[in-house]
This record gives structure tokens, sequence and C-alpha cells, in this order.
């Protein structure tokens, strides 16, 4: 079943388009990493399925039904949702918090314990949210978002401002829910490293538009590996090479978008030119430069 | 819906709004009581003169005030944390979100008159040691303006709802308190007729009997309670209306 189909949709903010989506799909068990730079349109893009922010054209199905203002309290029942940052009451313990959301989802206590379970804050429930860390508010967001254990979760950069070992955490316990608990997830982020050990599927948007939309295989497939050679006489090689644009690193001298022969053609030349060659290194691009290839931007 | 009533309480569980909604109508009666204290030659007539005197700043600032910090207090815990996205992503109808949260306040206020009435009692049986009975009209003044009161909350909740600043709503509150007492000096003076019928803050004046102690005619009751409803119904109208629009940006 396809959870999120979005076809033509399009937001515009007086006469600037932020979004401008031709198609977008996310299919049940998916966790689907939304990738883009700051602005690029993806909190936007989150809000209109949630119905947060009205579209100013076309359309978005949520498990195969029109989400509009008939439809989205239906819906909404089935949607758990993290958008812009942690929401919570500040002033309340973590318990009085879920005890909230409890109340409003009507959902049964056991979900509640589970969820606390599922984030690790068994221990802090207690406390005032004003005193936890960013790390710790952050979980209990998403704890407030899996507490109905809906059929869709949607994610808007839910490792915004969390430390490495607490973007681990996050990456693991987001990983878990589709296996375990069957929800199809929705997860944006501008950095393609963080998501990357957990989508199955990648969007990435710039200026509103779709520019990739597949599995994480194809969008790999899309890097050229390049070819490292480690030669006795670096400079000489870069010279013998230069027909080819190679550039130089710490490692040796580095060549792209090399076919076979053209790898046999160079290490040919290089041994013909009476270098030795130590060592030839295969360097597939990261997903991080590739993402950065196809937005045009650093990310930040 | 219950629910969402219930959350209401949870969330102003251990706020601070509970101690003005102690303390006020407190003051109110001890500001009362003074006056009535020091001008006990004129006002001979036990309950009800005291009842001129305490009603009088209550009904004309303090009622409104005490409601107008809680709708603001109300709706400040949801623009702070980022709350908004979280109550407008849940599965409720705006209409659901927006009436839970004036009868939340209604009941809060309904809680706030009855501590009134409770210290009222208190000081004329105890402090000035009334001789005659306790007058029951202090229930229907009391309970009449509690009605009109949810004119007040539904109005105080859209402005706070509006505006993200917690003392900005208080001072437009103060500001309509004064709007209430021209337009009922004026009904009152003959200036314009009904005129009181056209301000919450009027009607409080008046169904809280303020500086008064007469029981109006049934046709005055049921045109304060149709005014009430009238407002009550604009404003509900007018915050769902104002969701709706945020979306568009």
């Amino acid at each position: 079943m396809t959870m999120i189909k979005i076809e033509k949709l399009i937001k515009k903010y007086g006469k600037q388009t932020v979004v401008n989506i031709d198609s977008l799909q996310v299919k049940e068990g998916e966790i689907y990493g939304f990738l883009g730079p700051n602005g690029a349109g993806k909190s936007t893009t989150m809000k209109m399925i949630l119905s947060l922010v009205t579209p100013t054209n076309g359309r978005i199905q949520i498990m195969g039904r029109e989400m509009n203002d008939n439809t989205r309290v239906d819906l909404l029942q089935q949607i758990g949702s993290l958008i812009e940052g942690p929401s919570y009451y500040s002033h309340l313990t973590g318990m009085d918090n879920m005890k909230i959301i409890q109340a409003l989802k009507d959902v049964p206590k056991k979900n509640i314990e589970k969820a606390i379970q599922i984030v690790g804050l068994e221990n802090h429930m207690n406390k005032k949210v004003k005193n936890y860390s960013l790390g710790m508010k952050q979980r209990l967001g998403v704890a407030m978002a899996i507490s109905s254990f809906p059929k869709l979760l949607i994610l808007d950069e839910p490792t915004n401002g969390l430390d490495p070992a607490g973007m681990e955490e996050m990456r693991e316990l987001i990983k878990t829910l589709p296996k375990e608990y069957g929800i199809t997830i929705m997860i944006s982020s501008h950095i393609l490293d963080e998501v990357e050990k957990m989508v199955t599927s990648i969007g990435i948007i710039n200026k509103g538009h779709m520019i990739f939309e597949g599995s994480l295989a194809e969008f790999k497939r899309n890097s050229h590996p390049s070819i490292c050679f480690k030669t006795s006489n670096p400079q000489k090689t870069f010279r013998l090479l230069q027909e080819k644009n190679p550039e130089f690193k710490e490692e040796g001298i580095l060549l792209t978008d090399l076919s076979d022969g053209e790898i046999a053609y160079c290490a040919k030349k290089i041994i013909d030119g009476g270098l030795d060659l130590y060592r030839m290194e295969e360097k597939t691009k990261s997903l991080e430069e590739l993402f950065i290839q196809l937005t045009g931007k650093k990310n930040l | 819906m219950k629910n969402l009533i219930k959350t209401e309480f949870i969330k102003l569980k251990k706020a601070n709004v509970w101690t003005s909604v102690a303390v006020i109508p407190m003051i109110s009666i001890l500001f009362g009581s003074g006056n009535y204290y020091m001008n006990r030659e004129i006002l001979q007539n036990q309950w009800y003169s005291l009842w001129t005197q305490v009603s009088l700043f209550y009904g004309f600032f303090f009622y409104a005030i005490i409601l107008a910090i809680t709708a603001s207090y109300s709706w400040r815990m949801e623009h702070k944390d980022n709350n908004w996205n979280r109550i407008l992503a849940l599965p409720y109808t705006y209409s659901q979100l927006i009436i839970s949260k004036f009868i939340s306040i209604s009941i809060v206020s309904l809680f706030i008159q009855s501590i009134f009435v409770v210290f009222y009692y208190i000081t004329g049986k105890f402090i000035f040691q009334f001789q005659t009975g306790f007058p029951y009209e202090v229930f229907l003044w009391a309970g009449i303006s509690w009605i009109i009161s949810i004119a007040i909350c539904t109005m105080q909740s859209f402005i706070s709802m509006k505006i993200k600043y917690f003392s900005i709503p208080v001072g437009i509150a103060l500001f309509l308190c004064f709007v209430g007492i021209g337009f009922y000096i004026f009904n009152e003076i003959g200036l314009g007729e009904n005129l009181a019928y056209f301000s919450p803050n009027s009607l409080l004046i008046v169904g809280m009997s303020s500086n008064k102690s007469e029981i109006l005619k049934a046709s005055e009751y049921i045109k304060m309670i149709v005014s009430t409803i009238l407002f009550t119904i604009f404003f509900t109208l007018l915050s769902i209306r104002s969701i709706k629009k945020m979306r568009k940006c």
C-alpha cells in the first residue's frame, strides 16, 4: 500500500513558490528519508501532509484517501508526528506530558509505558521537562509521536541538536519501529550521513523541487567510482595523465569517471613512463558528496 | 471532547495561574470590605451593603482581569515550545480544540466565582458578624455573571490565541473593562439604552449587580443571556476561522 502519495503539490507564499513537487511516494513499511538543504521545503511539505498548512494546489493522499478538511481528523488518527522540534509543556513532568497525550489520543496506559521504554526515558519521567536535555526532549517528542503506535510516523529532523551518541541512539530507535511495530516512517534531514544508515528509500528536494526519488541503491549507482594511483613520482604522474583531468590528493593522483579501458590505459602510461606503480585504489564517492553534487550546496 | 477538557486541566496543574485565581477574588473582597467599613454610617443594609462594595471592583475590573490572565496563561503554554504544531496535528476538529479551551477557562471562572462568594460569606458572617440572614440573591448575581463570564472567556481566549505575548491580552482586557464601564454608565444615565448589551464587560457589571443590590426584571436577564450566547458564538467562529487562516501561512 502507498502510505503517502503526493501529486503536483504546490505551495506559494505570495509570488514565491516554496514547494513544487511533481510526485512523491512513501510505501508501507519504508523508512523514507526526505532530504534537502535547509530551506528546501521539507518542513512545509511535511506540514502539508499533516494538514498544518494548506497547499496552494495539488493532491495529497494518505493511505489512499485524500487529505482535506473532511478527512483530516480521521487520517490524523493514524499519524504520529514531530514537526520542527519537540513539543512539550515545560512546567510539567515527562509523565504529565505523556498523560496528556494518552488522554488526547485515547490510548491505553500500557502504550504510554511501552513508548517511554522504547525511547529509554523510564528513569526521567518525574522530572520537569524544562530540566531535560535537548536529547531527552527529542526522545520525549518521539515517545509522544509513537504513543498511539500509528501506521505512519512523520519526523522532521528528529536528530537536530543531538550529539553523535544521541544521534546514534535515535537512529537505532527509529530503525526498530517498522520491523517491530509495522510503522511506516518519513524522516527529514539536511544531513545525508545522518539517515544513510537507516533509510530504505530517499527523496531529495532542493528549492522546492524533487530532484531524486528512489532506493538508496539506485542513488548509489549514480556514483561513478574514482581511481587513485599511487606512484613513485606524483608530479610526473600528474603530467602523464594530464588529459584525464587528474587531481592531486594526499594519497596519490585521483581520476574520476574512468571506464575499465581507460584505467588500463592510465596504468600502462605510468609504467611506460618509467614510474613504479605502487597501488591503484577505487574510491567510491560518499553519499554526502553525491548529495552536495545534486543539491549544489554543502549542508547547512 | 471530554478528554480534551481533561488535558486542559492537566496542563493547568502546577501552573502559577492558580495563585491569581485564588488571590484576586480575595483582594476584591478586601477592598470592598475596607470601603464598607469606612462608610458604615451610610451603608446600613448589612449583607446588601457589603455586596454593593465588594462587587464594585470585582465586577468592574478584577473578575475580567483574572479571566484574561487565565486565558493568556492557557494559550501561552501552546505558543511556547512548539505546541501549536502538535495540537493541530491531533485528530480533533478545530472547533473541538477551541471549545475545549474556553470551556476549561469557563470552569476556572466558576471556581473564581465560588471563591468570591465563599469569601463574601466569611467576611459578612465572621468579620462583620451580620445578624440578618444571608441574601440568596447573591447566588443569582453570581450565577448570572458566571454565565456572562463565558462570553469574556471566549473573547479573551480568542485574543490570547492571536497574540503570543502574555501581557498584551491582559492590557486589552483592562481597556475593554473601561469600555464596559463606559457603556454601563451611558446605559445607566439613559444616554444609550441597551448599550450595556453590546459589551460583555458591561453585562458583567450589570449581572453582578455591582454597586447595587437589586434584582432585575426577568426580561433583562433573558436579554443578558441572549447577548452572552451571541458573543460566545461570535468569538468561537472567529477563533476557528483564524486557525483556518493560519494554515494558509
